[in-house]
């Protein structure tokens, strides 16, 4: 049988047609059908060499081969799935900090490239305006550190090995997850007895960010759709609505100079900043609701910071001789790894990239991991180098994106997550086979990591 | 009883149905055939009462749409037992991540499901015989307690997956694991306010027409039964009352003259023309427009638009066809040596299947010389090995009962499984 080989040509995509309506107002067959046919979509093309295609469908622990094939194709390639998409750091740093493309389309509405849409309500389909939800801050930057190292603190003191495994515990949800959500609550202000709600709501959204690319079970998107609106109902109860590093007066987009990790963390941003309208956040408390969606981000950037440092023991030697380096080792992990492997954009007007026209509405899907291993930017990029001068080129959770607002606070977490660690157990090593999720193309990191000290 | 047999509007598909369907109704029990409206004048065609269920199903519309994917070939979905590699939880898995949207939702849609189980509620079957991917059927007897059984019409292709793929699935960690027949029968049934059970895929028993010794291994009850053929309403012609004067060998495949088979370019033309210096007599199905295409054949072949091949195949030494459920039991009945160019569906492991008997030739469309076609044919007519294995197999045909023979223990499995309806059971 011949090869089926990948078609370039705009004309021959064959993409899901839109729900046209949010998922809350889609009944369960018809929301279902749409699931099952996109994912049915998604392994045909995949099946039939696509590699944007075979990263959607998410079934391989290890993505990074699938994103060289992606920048084997030229540095912007057309997907059958209907979407443009890039590996190449530059093409890819011009898409993010282009007032040409947006999150969503000119209209607003999402192109039918993006799965679904939950509304309004959430946070990664527009847009932040990162200083608009200043007016109740939680804790500010100054404060935050502190607040964060506590809780982690406390967590990993509060470890209670289990006696039945054969391993001293189990990073993720041992460590990570509940260091990263306890500070995220604490700094954001939500109640002490709210916080196991609140931890529950996080979790039940940790596919949020996958699902608008890659379809996920019916009962995924249903779960992570009322976990949305109950978030935000928690957090408006609280009274709380603000932990962007726009909540900090202090401080500017990048990271605040209040905070140690400011000298060597803060990637190479634009000073403008997203173009997005100041309005809008009233009644929509998108700085805390993002907040929230950036302790997943947290918990997998610490999960893939920890993973690239055992599997480079010197370079954890390192960082537990000198804790220092713990920023450092957030920005190289963002580059070799990061916890947001994709972004997409849309073309707000018809333009031009990379030679090619692009009409309005063109969805763009930035492969930012791969960027991170653009050889062209970054020397031996598939080494993991807590010494790389230039690690901060790296384009993961861009200012001008769904992120930017709470980049800060993410990078602080892990930043936190990591020194805590390397300061107690300097003997930690990988002691079981590590669990990845499957349908996760967006958000990467390890769910469970055992491991030994 | 009640018994209603259900197939999606697809007339070969359902074919398999109407020989049992004829028992049931001789041993005086009440029959109801249910399926789209399309297939109303075929159901009434073959002498059954049709109850036409919701709107006709878009397969074509879809695949128009999707531009011919899944094409019927792709490889994503060959089914195990036609494939060389082992098999893996991600091929498993794509075979259902692709033919539930782009098979089983389509030929069960949802006005389809919701009047069968209307009409089941009212009518109270005691057992749903159900073609094996009309899952509406497992569905209407879920929810109103009806026994149900698979009637197959070729190995059990869809039961052996189902085996295989949950076997992988339960070995994958539980944050792997996905199965997308069941999500959707699980929201399917939810309408109803019943719940998804595993037999749900693959009946609470199967009636399975294949010879013992060509049937898969599913480990599920199965309850065997001599194939019958049923190939659509038919007249004889007169030309068959006339014994051949040298071997006859029939030709269909089902594609047309021109189109290639498989990805090497040997088309039917192709083949006739390999055949065409051996002395026999060919009756190769093309109409006249087919005709036109095809350079030279045999001294003697008969073309034909349509012949029934229960009609044919007992006059006939050998067969060259494409593996097609009806063609390929049919000429197993009927003790014909099969030459199988088979590549759809569940047609590779037929074919295997009767090569491994020694009853015929699997040759893939993917690498087909016509030199390969005329080598097997002549084998066939030199070689009475291969005809002592097909009467091997029909004679195996003969140990299993007839349909009229498995009623009684149909009245006996339904009895047995009969339930309250699913909002009694709760």
């Amino acid at each position: 049988m011949a090869e089926p080989t990948v078609t370039d040509d705009p004309a021959r995509a064959l993409t899901q047609p839109p729900l046209g309506r949010t998922v809350s107002a889609v009944a369960d067959p018809e929301l279902g059908a749409h699931l099952l046919e996109t994912r049915g979509i998604h392994w045909i093309h995949a099946a039939n060499g696509d590699p944007y295609a075979a990263v959607l469908r998410g079934q391989a622990d290890d993505p990074y081969p699938a994103y060289e094939r992606v920048r084997a194709r030229g540095v912007l390639s057309f997907s059958p799935t209907g979407s443009w998409v890039t590996a190449d750091h530059a093409v890819a740093a011009s898409v993010l900090c282009s007032t040409e493309f947006g999150v969503p389309g000119a209209d607003g509405v999402p192109v039918p490239q993006q799965v679904l849409s939950y509304g309004e309500g959430c946070p990664l389909e527009h847009e932040q305006a990162p200083r608009a939800a200043a007016e109740v801050p939680g804790a500010w930057a100054g404060q935050r550190r502190a607040v964060v190292e506590e809780v982690h603190r406390q967590i990993l003191e509060g470890l209670a090995p289990d006696p039945s495994a054969s391993y001293a515990f189990e990073l993720v949800g041992g460590f990570v997850r509940p260091a990263v959500t306890g500070a995220a609550a604490a700094v954001l202000g939500v109640p002490a007895g709210r916080r196991g709600e609140f931890a529950e709501l996080v979790e039940r959204l940790r596919p949020l960010s996958d699902s608008l690319l890659a379809p996920q079970s019916l009962r995924t998107v249903r779960a992570a759709d009322g976990a949305l609106a109950a978030l935000t109902a928690l957090l408006a109860e609280a009274g709380v609505s603000a932990a962007t590093d726009g909540s900090d007066p202090s401080s500017g987009p990048s990271a605040p100079s209040s905070d140690p990790s400011a000298s060597s963390s803060g990637p190479t941003a634009p000073s403008s900043g997203p173009t997005a309208p100041s309005s809008g956040v009233a009644g929509r408390p998108d700085g805390a609701l993002l907040s929230a969606l950036g302790v997943t981000a947290a918990v997998q950037l610490t999960g893939n910071a920890v993973l690239a440092l055992l599997a480079h023991p010197e370079q954890w030697r390192e960082l537990c001789a000198r804790p220092g380096l713990a920023a450092a080792a957030v920005e190289e992990t963002l580059r070799y790894d990061p916890p947001v492997q994709l972004d997409a954009r849309v073309a707000r007007v018809e333009t031009e990239l990379a030679g090619r026209r692009l009409p309005a509405g063109a969805h763009v899907v930035v492969l930012t991991a791969g960027t991170g291993r653009d050889p062209g930017v970054f020397t031996d990029p598939e080494r993991f180098d807590l010494a790389r001068p230039d690690a901060t080129a790296h384009l993961a959770l861009h200012p001008a994106g769904p992120y930017g607002p709470v980049a800060s606070l993410v990078r602080l977490q892990a930043e936190v997550a990591l020194r805590t660690l390397a300061g107690r157990f300097p003997g930690l090593r990988k002691a079981g086979p590590v669990l990845r999720p499957r349908r996760a193309p967006v958000g990467r990191g390890p769910l469970s990591v055992p491991v030994g000290s | 009883m009640r018994v209603l047999l259900t197939s999606f509007a697809h007339h070969t598909h359902y074919y398999g149905l109407v020989p049992l369907a004829w028992a049931l109704l001789a041993a005086g029990h009440e029959v109801r055939v249910a399926s789209q409206p399309a297939l109303t004048d075929t159901i009434t065609g073959s002498g059954l009462a049709a109850v036409p269920v919701g709107t006709d199903h878009l397969i074509h519309e879809y695949r128009v749409r999707m531009a011919g994917e899944p094409r019927p070939n792709h490889p994503a979905i060959a089914f195990d037992e036609a494939r060389s590699e082992p098999l893996d939880w991600d091929h498993a898995l794509g075979i259902d991540a692709i033919l539930a949207p782009y098979f089983y939702l389509l030929a069960n849609n949802d006005s389809m499901i919701d009047d069968l189980v209307g009409f089941a509620r009212s009518w109270q079957p005691d057992l749903v015989l159900w073609e094996p991917t009309t899952y509406a059927g497992a569905v209407a007897a879920q929810v109103t307690g009806a026994a149900h059984a698979r009637v197959l019409w070729g190995p059990d292709v869809m039961g052996s997956a189902r085996r295989k793929f949950v076997a992988l699935r339960d070995r994958q960690p539980p944050e792997h694991r996905e199965d997308p027949t069941a999500e959707w029968l699980t929201w399917t049934l939810d309408r109803f306010g019943a719940s998804f059970e595993e037999e749900l895929l693959t009946g609470q028993f199967t009636v399975d027409p294949t010879p013992p010794s060509l049937r898969l291994d599913t480990g599920l009850p199965t309850v065997g039964v001599q194939y019958v053929p049923y190939n659509g309403t038919s007249v004889v012609p007169d030309w068959l009352a006339e014994p051949p004067a040298r071997p006859r060998v029939c030709l269909t495949l089902g594609v047309s003259a021109r189109e290639v088979l498989g990805g090497d370019g040997v088309s039917q033309a192709d083949i006739l023309e390999a055949l065409a210096d051996l002395d026999i007599e060919l009756v190769a199905t093309l109409d006249a427009g087919q005709r036109a295409e095809i350079r030279s054949y045999p001294k003697h072949t008969r073309f034909t638009d349509f012949v029934p091949m229960h009609a044919l195949l007992p006059s006939c030494s050998a067969i060259v066809h494409h593996g097609g459920a009806g063609t390929y039991a049919t000429a197993v009945i009927n003790a014909v040596p099969q030459v199988m160019l088979a590549e759809l569906w569940d047609a590779p492991v037929k074919a295997r299947a009767v090569a491994e008997q020694g009853a015929g030739f699997f040759l893939p469309p993917a690498g087909l010389t016509p030199q390969a076609v005329r080598d097997a044919v002549v084998r066939i007519l030199d070689d009475p090995s291969v005809l002592a294995a097909a009467h091997r197999l029909r004679e195996e045909t003969h140990r299993d009962p007839t349909p009229a023979g498995i009623v009684p223990e149909l009245e006996r499995l339904a009895a047995q499984h009969r339930r309250p309806p699913a909002d009694a059971r709760r």
